[in-house]
């Protein structure tokens, strides 16, 4: 039987499961296209990325080209916690199921 | 601990914002527009005229052909702009699909195109374009599976036609490629252009 408490409750919060979602599809996001996919607010989708950050789960890159951009990508921490995360609600699926 | 339906709804969540993030858009909006722009320049009679006056070839083939040039090398521009402006590589693996989606009914539509003569050339090439449009619908928006679609008929019903001989007395073999290639591409351009600046997907320039 599967330890549903390990569930990670940092990626399993409707917001930043949205942004670790995101991030884990392409090498790199922008503050700007992050907060125009999922329809965020500027703070909310601040107040995500800082808890993500802060647990490790988030790089951040800060980049000067035409105007200051900031971008964010998975650490290698954060890639392995999501998979986990989805290896744990499929198990709870497939619980429910049986 | 989360139910067995609330880990459904999440999965359900995850996959259709994952899916929503790799959506690449072949033909973006302002290309589009830039191949209706394309299509009608290249038909109109001054445009004709100058090529007369420089003493190049104003054939069917070739003016569309430069049509064609002129829409790719919009593209490109543009696809080279979003790349640099989200700070990702040139060809992203989203262009890799969408590349090798397009290559084979874009290869033998221009096989097509180039073999026959002006009359028959405007039925293949939306034949083809349409197929091309609809073998990257696994990872395009439906707009693009629209617009394929779209050629594909038309293009069916322009050789169907031409078959029985009726499209001449009809259409000449430009007005066929202005109303397909021009006419398709505008409104598209128009139901598609982004409405708000800050809208993006991840796919060509849009």
């Amino acid at each position: 039987m599967f330890d549903f408490d390990k569930l990670d409750k940092i990626i399993h919060e409707k917001g930043r499961l949205g942004i670790m979602t995101l991030l884990a599809t392409r090498p790199s996001w922008s503050f700007q296209d992050l907060k125009a996919e999922l329809e965020m607010s500027d703070g909310n989708l601040v107040t995500h990325l800082r808890t993500l950050h802060d647990n490790g789960y988030v790089a951040v890159t800060k980049e000067m080209r035409d105007r200051p951009q900031t971008s964010y990508a998975l650490t290698v921490k954060g890639r392995k916690s999501f998979q986990e995360y989805l290896t744990i609600l499929e198990q709870i699926v497939k619980a429910g199921r049986a | 601990m989360p139910t067995s339906s609330e880990a459904e709804e999440n999965l359900r969540v995850i996959r259709s914002l994952m899916e929503k993030a790799t959506i690449y858009r072949a033909v973006s909006a302002p290309t589009a527009l830039a191949a209706g722009i394309a299509a009608l320049l290249v038909a109109a009679p001054p445009i004709r005229a100058i090529f007369d006056h420089w003493g190049v070839d104003s054939s069917f083939h070739l003016r569309w052909l430069a049509a064609l040039l002129l829409t790719l090398l919009v593209n490109a521009g543009l696809i080279l702009r979003e790349a640099r402006r989200r700070g990702d590589p040139l060809i992203s693996p989203g262009m890799r699909a969408a590349f090798r989606a397009l290559l084979p009914p874009f290869v033998c539509g221009g096989i097509f195109f180039s073999v026959f003569a002006a009359d028959k050339a405007p039925g293949y090439l939306a034949m083809f374009y349409g197929l091309g449009l609809l073998a990257t619908g696994h990872f395009a928006p439906g707009s693009i599976v629209w617009l394929g679609w779209s050629f594909l008929l038309a293009g069916l019903v322009v050789f169907l036609v031409d078959l029985s001989g009726q499209l001449a007395p009809v259409a000449t073999p430009d007005l066929a490629m202005i109303s397909t290639f021009g006419g398709f591409h505008f409104v598209y351009a128009t139901c598609t252009w982004p409405r708000k600046a800050s809208a993006t997907t991840n796919s060509g320039p849009s």
